[in-house]
């Protein structure tokens, strides 16, 4: 499939909501994850004509200028904590008009931001942007394998300080 | 924590700026066309030429859809005319499900909605009838009143619930249920206080039974084809639907403001 036959309101309809929730995923609810969903879909349309195959790889290609914008955010921002630093974070405090489902979430996103660069990635495209492992695999350049393996590992990590915060 | 906890936090994007980055990237494909023309006029000094696409750009943009925003999860969209790949094929009082009484239609809808306690005094109730759409995961109940004995179809005045937990998603507003409607054709209102959209025609389904199955030039709106007042209510869509009814715009109002 050419660049010049894709139907981009379909796209749009349709792959908004996944790049959305990756960067909700990667840096939390707010301006900063609708911004940064913005610039991928300017730089996907500005580079539309350099996308020259099937259907199926576009989400791919999509997700690569993804995740080239949230590189760059990482890089000029240097808000991405290391591991050292997370530890230090104390638990958000929602505000008294916060559901709970989005407390919940800030919750996530603060062990999220504990995990090493990489786990916290792979999180994001599974469970934000709901990629499957191949789709993945071919993004982040690892084996599928390596893929199942480290979100294993990143969901034990998530579930097990989950659980320590609880019995806070 | 498992795959459905990790995946429950999962947001649509606003609608608000769904539209906008929408209407950005809308922009900078008539920016892209002005620029090439104007690198071609300067080389050429055809500034007339420039000016000219200039023109067509701007002409361009005022015919784009224009959004109507009803309430949060519910939306017109205002165009010249559509396919019928977007309003379906059939106009809304086309079915061939029996008819049943409203206590029948309620208990297989397998949802609450509410129903009109007033209704002109020239129009009686017909009965009701159900749809459902699998493809789109919501169903529709019909309720319908007319004027004489002996015609069924076209229906005098239809009143339908939607029920839209599975709302149906749109570029421009995530999760919500939305109509096309012709342009110039709507016009703000309020039913008991909720936001309502008042739409004066629909699309000439009549095409529909003349080039059968479907137009290929799709349809044009006929502003004289029927008065319909849409508005949202919990999970339930509300439309009433006149067609070929005396029943006016603060008839339909009042009718839905009876509903209980």
């Amino acid at each position: 499939m050419q660049a010049s036959e894709i139907d981009w309101d379909a796209i749009y309809a349709e792959q908004l909501p996944r790049v959305y929730n990756f960067f909700r995923y990667r840096v939390g609810d707010g301006p900063v994850a609708e911004d940064l969903t913005a610039i991928t879909f300017e730089k996907a349309w500005r580079g539309r004509m350099r996308y020259r195959r099937d259907r199926g790889a576009f989400t791919t290609w999509l997700f690569s200028i993804a995740r080239n914008v949230a590189t760059d955010h990482f890089r000029k921002n240097h808000n991405e904590l290391s591991l050292d630093e997370a530890r230090d974070q104390p638990a958000p405090v929602p505000l008294e008009e916060t559901v709970q489902r989005r407390h919940d979430f800030s919750h996530l996103s603060m062990l999220l931001s504990r995990l090493s660069p990489r786990e916290h990635e792979l999180i994001a495209y599974k469970y934000g942007a709901g990629l499957n492992n191949r789709a993945i695999a071919q993004l982040t350049r690892l084996s599928e394998s390596n893929v199942g393996t480290i979100l294993n590992r990143s969901v034990n990590k998530l579930s097990a300080a989950w659980e320590a915060e609880d019995e806070r | 924590m498992n795959d459905e906890f990790l995946t429950q936090f999962r947001e649509p994007p606003r609608p608000a700026f769904a539209h906008a980055l929408y209407e950005r990237i809308s922009q900078e494909k008539v920016s892209l066309r002005a620029q090439l023309a104007g690198r071609l006029t300067l080389r050429n000094a055809l500034a007339g030429l420039f000016a000219l696409i200039l023109v067509a750009a701007c002409v361009y943009v005022l015919a784009a859809p224009k959004w109507v925003e009803v309430d949060k999860h519910l939306w017109v969209q205002e165009r010249k005319s559509t396919d019928s790949f977007l309003v379906g094929s059939e106009p809304p009082y086309y079915f061939t499900s029996p008819l049943l009484s409203i206590e029948e239609a309620k208990i297989q809808a397998g949802y609450e909605f509410k129903v009109p306690t007033w209704v002109p005094s020239d129009l009686y109730l017909k009965g009701a009838s159900l749809f459902n759409e699998s493809a789109s995961d919501y169903s529709r109940a019909y309720i319908f009143w007319g004027q004489g004995e002996s015609a069924d179809v076209p229906w005098e005045l239809a009143f339908q619930a939607f029920y839209t937990r599975m709302l149906i998603m749109d570029k421009y507003y995530p999760e919500s249920f939305g109509m096309y409607v012709g342009r110039g054709s709507t016009k703000m209102t309020e039913v008991n206080s909720i936001p309502a959209v008042l739409i004066r025609g629909d699309w000439d389904y009549h095409k529909v039974f003349e080039t059968l199955p479907s137009p290929d030039n799709g349809f044009e709106w006929d502003k004289q084809a029927a008065l319909q007042l849409l508005w949202k209510e919990g999970d339930v869509v509300y439309r009433i639907y006149a067609i070929g009814s005396p029943a006016s715009a603060e008839d339909l109002i009042r009718m839905a403001e009876s509903a209980r």
